[in-house]
């Protein structure tokens, strides 16, 4: 690398490095200190300057351009435009800024958007965790210290270094185990309460248990017996009593255990009929009904066997709550309204079906959708059906037609609270069958670009943008914002290289004449010449923004794309004829 | 003489080139902005008159521009810098007379057939946090099958409406308030509050906006003075030519032309964003108090004003080493 190279790397990182700086410091001063949590603050800071100076770089780029030209480099007098020393002269630059553009490329189409989806993700990080410190505190008001635990231990994943959040999950979690350690003698005394509500001591307890046995009612003789015991376990009359019962019953042909066998049995059967019903609330009692003989039975090879086969059974047609409680902690788009399949301007199409989403969440395990609301209409405007669901869950199913579609299934099932959340009918109705579901009638691979969130397209990434622009004609929205967006990212790059011919021109042309360097000026301009320049970019951007807009509006895309390349592909020639002549006339 | 005339040439192509692209680009945001798929006109019908009415603020920053070209010309030229300065005050300020008296000019018969609004499309989503639309048909101002939707209360606040969707099968727009009135239950929903319109394309950025907003607020009320007095209006635009026109003394301030640049274009900016204060009559009337100029007529403040600071620049112009020095300065000759 010769001494210019040198100087223009070196004039290059500086004015790189300051605009970078500054970016930081400024991102100290915006910081949003009442929305991010003070835990998050460098990580803000540090995408948001990235984001932020990726935006400036044009400005930072053409700065830098125009004080290299024009106070450090020069090409010598003497290269004319004919001359090869001109093709070896421009040869340095050329190489070094198309460099710089191809990496702006990729700073514009990927690295800014990524900072700026880090930079969201704080903020979106720090609302999670204020929702679950305030849903834990309540859940602590309420007395349920085993949920509050667990959303203080969510927080904490977030926000580890926060004392004071330790200190209240130490305490709920202590509390749940005091309560958990209060409970277990209520578990280990059921016959003792059952015995206090029967008799106010063990002698009539015994006594009945006596009248019983002289009237061979063997299953009461047990009963009583063992409630005695309970109340005094030295009852040696009890015992044997107990034990006369227990006989009495295997000789009358059932003991206890066979009673249980027998109504295990029967609970294992209405199980089995449930889960072949197939119909959708047959099956989430048959899910309750396996989850239960589980529970009561854990070595019971049947059960075990279907209890696998009934939790399959009620995922296919509901799915858990809890699924939501667990993905929480994963990104979420708000505020999601789109046509569910073509429109009426469609010949054939005369019903329009719209549907709403407060918020999904992108979870590992699926996106999960909250505040549900779908509608759909005839020509007339009358309402086929009008639902609202609290929950739901988007689901590849096979689809009426043999291929695959994805559907929202609104059926969600609470196992603690044993509540089935369902869709409501607002107005109309639909097949029982399909009640609970909805078929997502167009490519729903990324839903989540329909957020109105997302509307604003300047933070979108270009693959996003692409995506968009395929899928915003499905979903009823104009694709003519996306198409502008997107020449505009692709005009980035090549404006950037138009700045660095046009930079070294005009840096040319109006060099510095001091003897020596003006170091005060030098730095006086390194802070001017920013702000001034950055207007005139903005200015041009929006220029071509409107020009584009145009374009794209009354000649179509392909049109606005082939004039746009024109255009640039002009002022790229003239930039290099300025810089060719500028040089020929130094 | 020569350098002059060749000033003077050099303004004028530059101010008619400047005032071209201007108000081409702003004819073509008006357009952008105003585009209505369902119009019965073709589509560039109303294009000309609207860069006829772009041409207004065109032409003012068209002026300013082309004179700050122009000086930078004059720096490469030979000659005598004060003949050619003389030419240019004088064009430049007949340009912005122009400027002010066209912002108040009707432009009869060259208005749009319509007057150009937002206006809906069919089949097209429009959307805000709050609010949501999708017209299914449009027939003129009449709207068929409408369907919206309202954010919850808890979403949106205090609002009229029900939250949720809501089907409408009739609907009307009107194109004065750039609004959607439903009549069962009667409310409006304006369209410049939603997302996803062309309007949303060419929406300026506020570095932007804010230079076409103290243009307009630097015009109107020079147009009002100009109205109002004509000998006052003469003389304050003539103070403000002045002023420009000395920038000169910013142009060869150093002997680091590109820095000179950066400060002339960083002065104009600052200009525009000022001359609205100078140009104030509640400004005027604190400083004619301020002043011992009690006798002074207001009308006449601002031009008083602003001559005093381009007399100023002129001052220094004579006190700064000639040009012809600073050219040998700068061309190391």
């Amino acid at each position: 690398m010769d001494r210019q190279g040198r100087a223009a790397v070196i004039v290059l990182a500086i004015v790189y490095l300051v605009a970078f700086g500054a970016m930081l410091i400024y991102s100290m001063f915006m910081f949003p200190g009442r929305i991010v949590l003070p835990v998050l603050r460098t990580g803000w800071i540090l995408w948001n300057g990235v984001a932020l100076f990726i935006e400036v770089l044009p400005t930072a780029h053409l700065s830098a351009v125009l004080l290299l030209y024009s106070l450090f480099a020069g090409f010598g007098p003497g290269v004319r435009l004919a001359d090869r020393a001109l093709v070896r002269a421009l040869k340095g630059p050329l190489v070094l800024f198309t460099v710089i553009t191809m990496l702006f490329a990729v700073a514009v189409g990927i690295i800014q958007p990524y900072a700026a989806a880090r930079r969201d993700s704080y903020v979106y990080q720090s609302e999670f965790a204020r929702a679950l410190l305030s849903q834990a505190q309540q859940f602590e008001r309420a007395g349920e210290y085993e949920r509050a635990a667990v959303d203080y231990a969510l927080y904490l994943n977030i926000d580890a270094e926060n004392t004071e959040v330790r200190a209240q999950l130490d305490e709920a979690r202590a509390m749940a185990d005091a309560r958990e350690i209060e409970a277990q003698p209520d578990r280990d005394t059921v016959f003792l309460r059952a015995a206090r509500r029967e008799a106010p001591d063990a002698t009539q307890l015994v006594n009945r248990a006596a009248a019983a046995i002289g009237e061979q009612d063997f299953f009461t003789a047990h009963y009583y017996a063992r409630l005695a015991l309970a109340l005094d376990s030295g009852r040696e009359e009890a015992r044997r009593i107990l034990a006369n019962a227990n006989e009495g019953m295997r000789a009358f042909g059932q003991t206890l255990q066979e009673a249980a066998q027998q109504e295990r049995y029967e609970r294992k059967r209405h199980a089995y009929w449930l889960l072949s019903d197939e119909q959708g609330q047959s099956l989430i009692q048959a899910y309750y009904a396996f989850a239960d003989l589980r529970a009561d039975y854990p070595d019971d090879r049947d059960i075990e066997l279907y209890y696998p086969l009934a939790l399959e059974a009620i995922q296919r047609v509901s799915f858990f709550l809890h699924e939501i409680e667990r993905a929480e902690a994963f990104p979420a788009r708000h505020n999601l309204t789109f046509r569910n399949g073509p429109g009426a301007e469609e010949p054939a199409n005369a019903v329009q079906e719209f549907v709403h989403i407060d918020r999904m969440i992108l979870a590992s395990g699926g996106r999960y959708a909250l505040g549900i609301e779908a509608v759909q209409y005839g020509a007339d405007g009358e309402i086929i059906y009008h639902l609202r669901a609290d929950y739901g869950k988007i689901e590849q199913r096979d689809s009426q037609d043999g291929g695959t579609s994805s559907f929202l299934n609104m059926r969600a099932v609470d196992r603690q609270q044993r509540t089935v959340s369902e869709p409501h009918y607002l107005s109309g109705a639909r097949d029982e069958s399909v009640a609970h579901v909805l078929e997502i009638r167009s490519p729903v691979s990324r839903l989540e670009l329909l957020a109105a969130a997302d509307n604003g397209l300047s933070s979108a990434a270009v693959p996003d943008l692409l995506q968009k622009a395929r899928i915003y004609p499905d979903f009823g929205f104009a694709v003519e914002p996306v198409h502008v967006e997107l020449g505009m990212r692709f005009l980035l790059p090549f404006s950037l290289l138009i700045f660095s011919l046009f930079g070294i021109a005009l840096g040319i042309r109006w060099r510095s004449h001091y003897l020596g360097r003006a170091p005060l000026l030098g730095v006086l301009a390194l802070f001017t010449l920013p702000f001034v320049l950055h207007q005139l970019i903005v200015l041009y951007f929006y220029v071509f923004r409107v020009l584009l807009a145009f374009l794209v509006l009354s000649l179509g895309s392909v049109g606005a794309a082939a004039a746009l390349l024109a255009v640039q592909a002009l002022l790229l020639a003239w930039a290099l004829f300025s810089v060719a002549a500028r040089m020929s006339a130094t | 003489m020569k350098t002059g005339l060749a000033v003077a040439l050099y303004y004028l192509g530059a101010f008619l080139a400047l005032v071209l692209l201007i108000s081409g680009v702003h004819g073509m945001a008006l357009w952008s902005r105003f585009y209505d798929q369902a119009a019965a006109a073709p589509p560039f019908a109303d294009l000309l008159p609207l860069i006829m009415r772009g041409i207004r603020p065109a032409l003012v920053l068209g002026a300013v521009a082309a004179a700050l070209l122009s000086l930078f010309r004059l720096l490469r030229l030979g000659g005598s810098p004060p003949v050619a300065l003389s030419f240019l005050w004088v064009l430049l300020a007949a340009s912005l007379l122009v400027a002010v008296a066209a912002v108040e000019l009707p432009l009869q018969g060259r208005e749009p057939a319509v007057q150009p609004a937002r206006a809906p499309a069919a089949g097209v989503l429009l959307r805000s946090p709050q609010v949501a639309l999708y017209v299914g048909r449009r027939e003129g101002t009449q709207l068929r099958d409408v369907l919206l939707w309202r954010a919850s209360a808890a979403q949106a606040g205090n609002r009229n409406g029900a939250a949720g969707f809501s089907v409408h099968p009739r609907a009307s727009y009107d194109p004065v308030k750039e609004a959607i009135q439903f009549s069962t239950p009667a409310e409006t929903v304006t369209l410049s509050k939603l997302q996803g319109g062309p309007w949303n394309i060419v929406e300026p950025p506020p570095l932007v906006s804010g230079m076409l907003n103290d243009v307009r607020r630097t015009a109107v009320p020079l147009a009002g003075l100009a109205r109002a007095d004509r000998l006052a209006g003469v003389f304050t635009v003539a103070a403000l030519a002045l002023i420009i026109v000395m920038s000169w003394v910013i142009v060869r301030l150093t002997r680091w032309p590109l820095f000179n640049a950066i400060l002339a274009i960083g002065w104009l900016r600052l200009l525009l964003y000022l001359l609205p204060l100078a140009l104030d009559q509640t400004m005027l009337q604190a400083l004619g108090r301020l002043l011992p100029l009690a006798d002074f007529p207001l009308s006449y403040l601002s031009a008083l004003l602003l001559a005093a600071v381009g007399l100023l620049l002129l001052v220094i112009n004579v006190v700064m080493p000639s040009f012809s020095h600073w050219k040998r300065e700068v061309n190391g000759g």
